[in-house]
């Protein structure tokens, strides 16, 4: 157990959802931390999402996701003691726009990253926890092209059974459209659409479904996945916000929309990886593991 | 229910997942599993899934609006944790007295205000029609009454004490269950959520024995049982659901001052080390085998009770007729959880009462004659029905320091009430036998020894730090 006098407090790096996080330096090691202050508010109590965040990384020792070293809990404030990273992918990404133009990542990099989130996601999986918010500014980067996974505040244990998991989860860019469609069954493949979503952003520079509600959400990915029905998924009539009235469309070649906003030409395999994650419908979405054998990753396989 | 949402591999990438990797379970220990499954029950989990709600996961910032909650009726437990404090319940009670709370709140020192004033005929099991506006789960997927007393007689086994409603402790163990239920009332827990709670509370005292030592006397150790009942509510509700309830809310629905919850949370998060998932939850299963089971006891007792009033109608007591199921009071309206905060739809209570498809003989444990609250003694919950309950024999779990001493019980037996032997033996109930601490195989081991992480060394990726 350290205490905040352990730490010297630097510059602020940024909000998160419910906190504020601060660059900081241990004092007796010289490590550069992040120091992720919480403040307590004797209403609520101990936040939930800071009892989940805590209680599940504490479980999550992994190279591709951020290390929690320490708790400092004081009277008014809870201090979460991480592993320092340089910055996230939604900043990294930003810093490349030149002028209004998005510019993706170089594909071996964006390979080397989406390899990196698909192992740290298996470990989630594995130990029975969902991420539930993976987007760019959750997954962080360092100097030697590391990523990490970040922000478990609304991640969640399913081992047990589950009968009150919410559909106000994900940020809706990343949300999968079983999700939008008000599912409560979900389960890891909420996931996994978000990292088909990341995978297209590092690719194009740009959020692939940049919806701006649930309904314009859902209208973007059909519009270019196409309009499920009860033959490419059964049960989507279902769902509870399923309409029968959702226009028809019909999917659309991923290559032909990504290809203009990225420099070098995509391989017919990387597509594929795509459409395996951003299946519509859930059960046919691949696992992280399963993603992990994909041939696109065929020079990491070991 | 695990799922396994995944595993379905589309054709055309059958071929390069040689393995076909599939999701794998962790969670139950196969030495801890009960033999039998129990596909009710996750049934009932799944299909209860389905109701949705317009609260906004991100509206926090939208003050939510609490209907006024009462609390529980008679309880007063606003003590600071671990000050001896005045007696809460009013367990020298008459039980006449019982069915009058105000009387008996005000016996026990109660102020009068906070009193719901229930009529004492009797009260319907349930309210078919009453109007929900809050809780966690909209349907809850057990039975609200048994639920409680479940709760209760694990928190009495916890804390090694002894839960028998026909006993002479009836009206303490009565109210101790009303409270409980008032509090479940209030806040609808999802039973994944109970037992985990349940499951906190046991590790809880296993980690901390001197929660256990507030006080010797009665009162002192009930009160300190429904505090860390209440807190395990707390930490599993705020670990497990995506509902969740501020403090001041649990505050409202347990009549707990804020501030004894508040130290109560901080202090068993500092007992945990803030790892509330280190063991997966591995005796899930058991809780919810143990809890149908449970249910089956409750409800051949009843069919025996109806049976016994029938033939003996004339000479029943007046004690009988305050029988728990009928005086129990409902409290308070739900509380509204922080992230649904803009219910716009009001729906109907719904007990699931239909516990009837377990077949009962499907489960071994039946087999057995003798009733389970005679052949348990205070303190001694080993052996029953051949069962290992080694764990809950407290007296030797924690007898290194200073065995709990047995406790006075100054209430002479009303010998009256006791039925007489009943012809058909009701069932046995396997409680709870996990064993956290005190398995002869695992004698003191710690729990870090099962868990996943050591399996976690054989991937490349394990972390040293």
């Amino acid at each position: 157990m350290s205490s905040s006098s352990q730490f010297k407090q630097l510059e602020k790096l940024g909000n998160g959802t419910y906190a504020t996080v601060y660059k900081g330096l241990n004092k007796t090691t010289g490590v550069y931390v992040a120091l992720k202050e919480v403040k307590l508010d004797s209403e609520e109590g101990t936040p939930s999402t800071a009892i989940r965040e805590i209680s599940l990384m504490k479980e999550l020792k992994h190279d591709n996701i951020v290390r929690l070293y320490d708790v400092i809990h004081t009277e008014n404030k809870l201090t979460l003691v991480f592993e320092y990273m340089d910055n996230d992918l939604k900043k990294y990404m930003d810093s490349r726009i030149v002028g209004n133009t998005p510019r993706g990542l170089e594909l071996h990099l964006v390979k080397y990253f989406q390899w990196q989130l698909l192992e740290g996601l298996a470990f989630c999986h594995e130990n029975k926890i969902l991420h539930r918010d993976l987007k760019p500014q959750n997954l962080l980067i360092n100097k030697k092209g590391q990523l990490k996974l970040g922000d478990f505040g609304l991640a969640r244990a399913f081992g047990i059974p589950v009968n009150t998991f919410s559909s106000e989860v994900v940020t809706l860019w990343y949300r999968a459209p079983d999700v939008l469609m008000g599912s409560r069954t979900y389960s890891t493949s909420i996931d996994i659409w978000s990292c088909g979503c990341i995978l297209a952003e590092m690719i194009t520079g740009k959020p692939l479904f940049l919806g701006s509600n649930d309904e314009e959400q859902l209208k973007l990915i059909f519009d270019t996945m196409g309009t499920p029905n009860e033959a490419t998924w059964p049960g989507v009539t279902s769902l509870p916000k399923y309409n029968a009235n959702f226009q028809q469309r019909l999917p659309k070649d991923l290559k032909m929309i990504l290809q203009p906003y990225c420099e070098s030409p995509l391989d017919d395999t990387v597509i594929d990886l795509l459409h395996g994650l951003l299946q519509l419908n859930p059960d046919m979405r691949l696992s992280a593991k399963q993603a992990l054998h994909h041939p696109w990753f065929a020079e990491y396989y070991q | 229910m695990i799922q396994h949402v995944g595993t379905g591999i589309p054709p055309v990438l059958h071929e390069y997942y040689p393995h076909n990797v599939q999701a794998q379970h962790q969670y139950s220990d196969p030495a801890h599993v009960l033999p039998l499954p129990k596909p009710q029950y996750y049934n009932r989990c799944v299909n209860n899934a389905s109701y949705q709600h317009p609260g906004s996961y991100h509206s926090t910032a939208v003050p939510h609006q609490q209907p006024t909650i009462l609390p529980p009726p008679g309880m007063s437990y606003t003590g600071q944790m671990g000050l001896p404090v005045q007696l809460p319940l009013p367990r020298q009670q008459s039980p006449l007295a019982f069915s009058q709370p105000v009387a008996a709140a005000a016996a026990a020192g109660a102020p009068p205000t906070v009193l719901v004033q229930v009529p004492t005929t009797t009260m319907p099991a349930t309210f078919p029609n009453e109007k929900v506006n809050g809780g966690v789960s909209q349907v809850l997927d057990y039975n609200i009454d048994i639920m409680s007393e479940y709760v209760v007689k694990s928190a009495y086994i916890a804390f090694g004490q002894k839960f028998d409603l026909e006993g002479p402790q009836r009206a303490t163990d009565l109210l101790f269950v009303k409270s409980i239920k008032s509090v479940l009332n209030a806040t609808r827990l999802p039973s994944v959520s109970i037992f985990l709670s349940l499951d906190f509370l046991f590790k809880y005292l296993q980690k901390d024995p001197e929660a256990f030592r507030h006080g010797d006397d009665l009162d002192t150790i009930m009160q300190g049982a429904y505090q860390n009942v209440i807190l395990g509510f707390v930490l599993a509700n705020k670990f497990n659901d995506d509902k969740t309830f501020t403090n001041s809310s649990w505050s409202q629905a347990s009549s707990l001052e804020l501030s004894v919850i508040n130290q109560l949370e901080r202090h068993w998060l500092e007992v945990f080390e803030w790892d509330l998932y280190d063991d997966r939850f591995q005796y899930y299963e058991d809780f919810a085998h143990s809890f149908d089971v449970f249910v089956l006891e409750k409800q051949q007792q009843q069919q025996q009770q109806q049976k016994q009033q029938q033939s003996a109608s004339q000479s029943s007591t007046p004690m009988l007729s305050g029988a728990p199921s009928e005086n129990i009071q409902f409290c308070s309206s739900p509380i509204t959880p922080v992230f649904s905060s803009t219910f716009d739809e009001t729906f109907n209570v719904e007990c699931n009462n239909n516990y009837s498809l377990i077949n009962i003989v499907d489960y071994p444990y039946y087999n057995v004659s003798s009733p389970v609250m005679a052949t348990m003694k205070d303190n001694d919950f080993s052996n029953v029905n051949g069962f290992n309950y080694d764990f809950y024999n407290f007296s030797s779990a924690y007898a290194a320091p200073a065995p709990a001493p047995p406790l006075p019980r100054v209430i002479p037996a009303p010998m009256q009430h006791q039925h007489a032997a009943p012809a058909q033996a009701p069932v046995s109930v396997p409680t709870l036998h996990f064993n956290y601490n005190n398995n002869p195989t695992w004698n003191n081991t710690d729990l870090t020894n099962f868990h996943v992480s050591s399996m976690r060394n054989n991937t490349s990726y394990s972390a040293v730090c």
